[in-house]
């Protein structure tokens, strides 16, 4: 086992930690699919409204490669397709049926596994609607039906606030994850585990499969972040990534020939009632996972706080959101703070008392805390980027337009992991100009 | 809810888009954000944000000033008195000092805060809160003598050429206070060469006997060989633990090495400064002036075989090195350039200081000099760097 020391990580020590018990959810009477929440495809619809569809019906697929396909998540009738400007997909509306039926797939054992060529292990993944759950580095788009991963980088522990803890996920079901990771390795010659240094239960309970030791605080098990630590050549940085609980789901669906919809996600934040792990379906909505917020502002965000995406209450969890949650919208005004000692106000550098007596949670909410300003080069993102990069150099170069150097400076090895957006005290949108950035780069590559 | 925000929010209203005074908002928005913390919220998907904003980054090296300023406010002060056979009583130092120090203070800060606010209307910006600390730097570099007129001017200068011209706080390449201070040395040398700097508040005739004026700096350069400087300046008065704590006549805030590294250390644990700056500069200063001692012979300048701790106590090293040469802004962007950068401002500043009569003090032309060189030696480190990654690009 490999040891990775991660630079440059923070733990944000935020309130609204779910706990660890597994609560159960009742489906609504909808399911809601959002083809324009995954990025850097082109869906197309491959069903009417009105047409009835069982659980693993395909219901859109990448125009960019049709052996992408996204699967219904429930059993029921596309009731409403809702488009968005330009006539792109934005949700697909299926009301459920109450009986479930499930599209069925072939099953695959151990044994009938070994016997697999590549190119059919890669295909019975696209049918059964799981292509999806690759990522293909540098861009972080799904990777096109025929590519071969250079290696393949599976995620167990997840460190940003908050997403489901391996020690739930994996709990008595190391033996699904091994045969998941199997799987993996019928795709592609090198297949990297990374487990959390701090982990020591999983380490165990995994034994041999695991390859790296993660060490660092946040974003230290994120898979950008990982691949830039081991890679050793340039032909590694179009590597895979897949994260631990979507191992299991590979494994599910060889092993039951079934779309597998469950997925445990954590509902979490200081509005959310009883934050703790869900077990839940893509598709449902905030109001079936997380009920109602107090009666205060409040900000919904499905995935993380750092790398989510906003949403509303009537939200709906995506093809990869792992997480709810309810968060205060901005914050009580509080008076002439900057010439207070801040004792409570946790905070990346030493300009707050909170960085000698370090016991104080953040308590989470939206506020800005500052205004706008242009970039002072205080100097503080180059400190939170675990991979090395200078964050303000970048975006300079990417609004004035010279992709050339930011990318001779390395910056597609940036993770996104939003560390240095967190960390600006002039509040530059860091994470948007590269988002923005790194999506043209890649519409001008595919094309 | 507390009163005062209550009338905030009553008054927030002509200022609103479309209301008449919409212009004015960031004037509004400047108060505001001064008295409470920011309503804002966040819009990317970094949908919480650490507790530390630029407003909090400045007030840090406020902090780190007052000693300076305050030590700054008696000693000028003291200095009067001293020139002026006046009682040396705290209380009648210190306001005398005030009366000196605070309206080119309050000059300087309501000439630039126009400026400020005046760009920014126009530009629809929120005002930043880089002026605060530009405005109080600036008083602390010129001599307790300087004519008002003359503090605004130059502070309009360096507001307007130094920092607005390019765009503002963050896009300016020059230190704006050192920016204003240049422009005042080179256009009225009269006032501001350095030969007298203590304010005299008497008649002239009253002058004690044997007060010459001389800060020590003109004094060690005006040495002629085959003398001294460290004598000649002993023998006019001053000795090495004054120069260190700072009971010299010299510019208000600068004269205190002592203080300047209170304030250095402050912001270095705060993490607000950069140490490798500060670090830099001062192993620059204190290599070049070993090596002027080295090289010193009964022919070279008297001013080569000064004490290095003379060297590093007089004038304005620390104050230059500690709050000039820190500003991020005008310094290079990469924590590694600033080292180089630090360690060049210390030699050339040393340089400017023994071998160039004509000026005074080598800190502020050095330190603007590195400004102009900064984005070189980023680009220097920045290729090294680059060669240290595996290539990812398309
Ligand atoms: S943290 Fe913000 S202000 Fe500081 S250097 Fe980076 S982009 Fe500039």
């Amino acid at each position: 086992m490999k040891k990775i020391r991660v630079k440059n990580t923070y733990d944000l020590r935020l309130t609204g930690v779910p706990s660890r018990t597994i609560r159960e959810s009742s489906l609504g009477k909808t399911l809601s699919v959002l083809p324009t929440s995954i990025s850097l495809i082109k869906p197309k619809l491959s069903v009417k409204e009105g047409a009835s569809v069982k659980t693993g019906t395909p219901l859109f697929y990448d125009k960019r490669d049709e052996n992408i396909k996204f699967l219904s998540p429930g059993t029921g009738t596309v009731k409403e397709i809702v488009y968005g400007p330009r006539r792109c997909v934005d949700e697909v509306i299926i009301e459920l049926s109450g009986k479930e039926s499930f599209e069925p797939f072939k099953k695959i054992s151990t044994a009938g596994l070994k016997k697999l060529k590549q190119e059919d292990v890669a295909s019975a993944i696209q049918e059964g609607g799981l292509w999806g759950v690759f990522t293909e580095h540098p861009f972080r788009s799904i990777p096109r039906s025929t590519t071969v991963a250079p290696a393949i980088y599976v995620t167990v522990d997840n460190d940003e606030p908050f997403l489901p803890q391996s020690a739930v996920y994996l709990k008595d079901r190391e033996e699904d994850f091994k045969f998941g990771l199997a799987i993996l390795e019928a795709l592609s010659d090198k297949v990297y585990v990374g487990v959390s240094s701090q982990n020591e239960n999983i380490k165990t309970a995994l034994g041999a499969s695991v390859t790296h030791e993660l060490e660092g605080h946040y974003p230290a098990n994120n898979a950008s972040v990982f691949l830039y630590y081991n890679k050793e050549s340039e032909s590694e940085n179009k590597s895979w990534s897949i994260k631990g609980q979507d191992v299991l789901r590979l494994a599910e669906l060889f092993k039951e020939g079934k779309y597998p919809v469950q997925r445990l996600i954590v509902v979490a934040g200081d509005h959310a009632k009883k934050p703790s792990h869900v077990l839940a379906r893509e598709g449902m909505s905030v109001a079936d996972l997380a009920g109602k917020a107090p009666n205060e502002p409040t900000r919904y965000i499905a995935g993380g706080v750092l790398t989510g995406r906003q949403i509303t209450e009537k939200g709906i969890l995506g093809f990869n959101d792992y997480a709810i949650h309810l968060i205060r919208e901005g914050k009580e005004t509080d008076m002439l703070t900057f010439f207070k000692p801040g004792f409570d106000k946790p905070t990346f550098g030493r300009t707050y008392m909170s960085s000698l007596f370090n016991s104080s949670l953040f308590k989470m909410n939206t506020s800005l805390n500052g205004g706008y300003r242009a970039c002072v080069s205080c100097g503080e993102c180059p400190k939170a980027c675990p991979t090395e990069l200078l964050p303000q150099l970048l975006m300079k170069e990417l609004k004035a337009n010279d992709t050339e150097e930011a990318l001779d400076q390395g910056f597609l090895d940036c993770a996104g992991c939003g560390l240095c957006t967190y960390v600006c005290p002039s509040k530059i949108d860091l994470d948007t100009v590269f988002d923005d950035a790194r999506e043209k780069l890649y519409w001008e590559v595919e094309k | 809810m507390n009163p005062l925000r209550a009338l905030f929010d009553k008054l927030e209203k002509p200022f609103h888009k479309g209301a008449p005074l919409e212009k004015y908002y960031p004037l509004f928005e400047a108060m505001e954000s001064f008295l409470f913390s920011t309503r804002l919220v966040t819009k990317s998907k970094v949908h919480v944000r650490d507790n530390l904003g630029t407003k909090r980054f400045m007030s840090m090296v406020l902090f780190a000033l007052t000693p300076c300023a305050l030590f700054g406010i008696y000693n000028t002060g003291y200095q009067s008195h001293l020139a002026s056979g006046l009682s040396l009583d705290l209380v009648s130092v210190v306001l005398t000092g005030a009366q000196i120090v605070l309206p080119i203070v309050i000059v300087s800060y309501a000439v630039g805060l126009f400026w400020e606010f005046l760009f920014c209307v126009i530009r629809g910006h929120e005002v930043n809160e880089g002026f605060l600390v530009t405005g109080l730097l600036y008083p602390l570099i010129l001599p307790p003598t300087i004519p008002l007129w003359q503090v605004a001017v130059g502070i309009t200068f360096g507001v307007i050429v130094g920092k607005e011209v390019f765009g503002g706080t963050g896009r300016n390449f020059l230190n704006p206070a050192l920016t204003a201070r240049a422009f005042l040395f080179f256009t009225y040398p009269a006032s501001i060469s350095g030969e007298v700097w203590t304010a005299i508040i008497t008649s002239k005739d009253k002058i004690v006997d044997g007060f010459s004026g001389a800060t020590a700096l003109a004094i060690a350069a005006a040495t002629e060989a085959p003398n001294n400087a460290q004598l000649a300046m002993e023998s006019a008065g001053y000795n090495l633990n004054d120069l260190f704590i700072g009971f010299v006549p010299g510019s208000i805030g600068e004269t205190s090495a002592a203080l300047a590294i209170v304030g250095g250390l402050f912001l270095i644990i705060t993490g607000v400064g950069s140490w490798r700056t500060m670090l830099g500069g001062f192993l620059g200063a204190v290599s070049m002036s070993l090596l002027f001692n080295y090289f010193a012979t009964s022919s070279t300048l008297p001013f080569f075989q000064l004490d290095l701790l003379w060297q590093l106590s007089m004038g304005g090293f620390a104050f230059g090195i500690v709050f000039m040469a820190t500003d991020p802004v005008s310094s290079p962007a990469l924590e590694s350039s600033r080292f180089i950068y630090g360690f060049l401002i210390g030699m050339l500043g040393m340089i400017i200081r023994v071998i160039n009569p004509a000026y005074p003090e080598g800190w502020m032309l050095a330190i603007l000099l590195m400004n102009v060189f900064a984005p070189l030696i980023d680009y220097v480190v920045l290729q090294k760097r680059k060669k240290k990654r595996i290539r990812n690009v398309i």
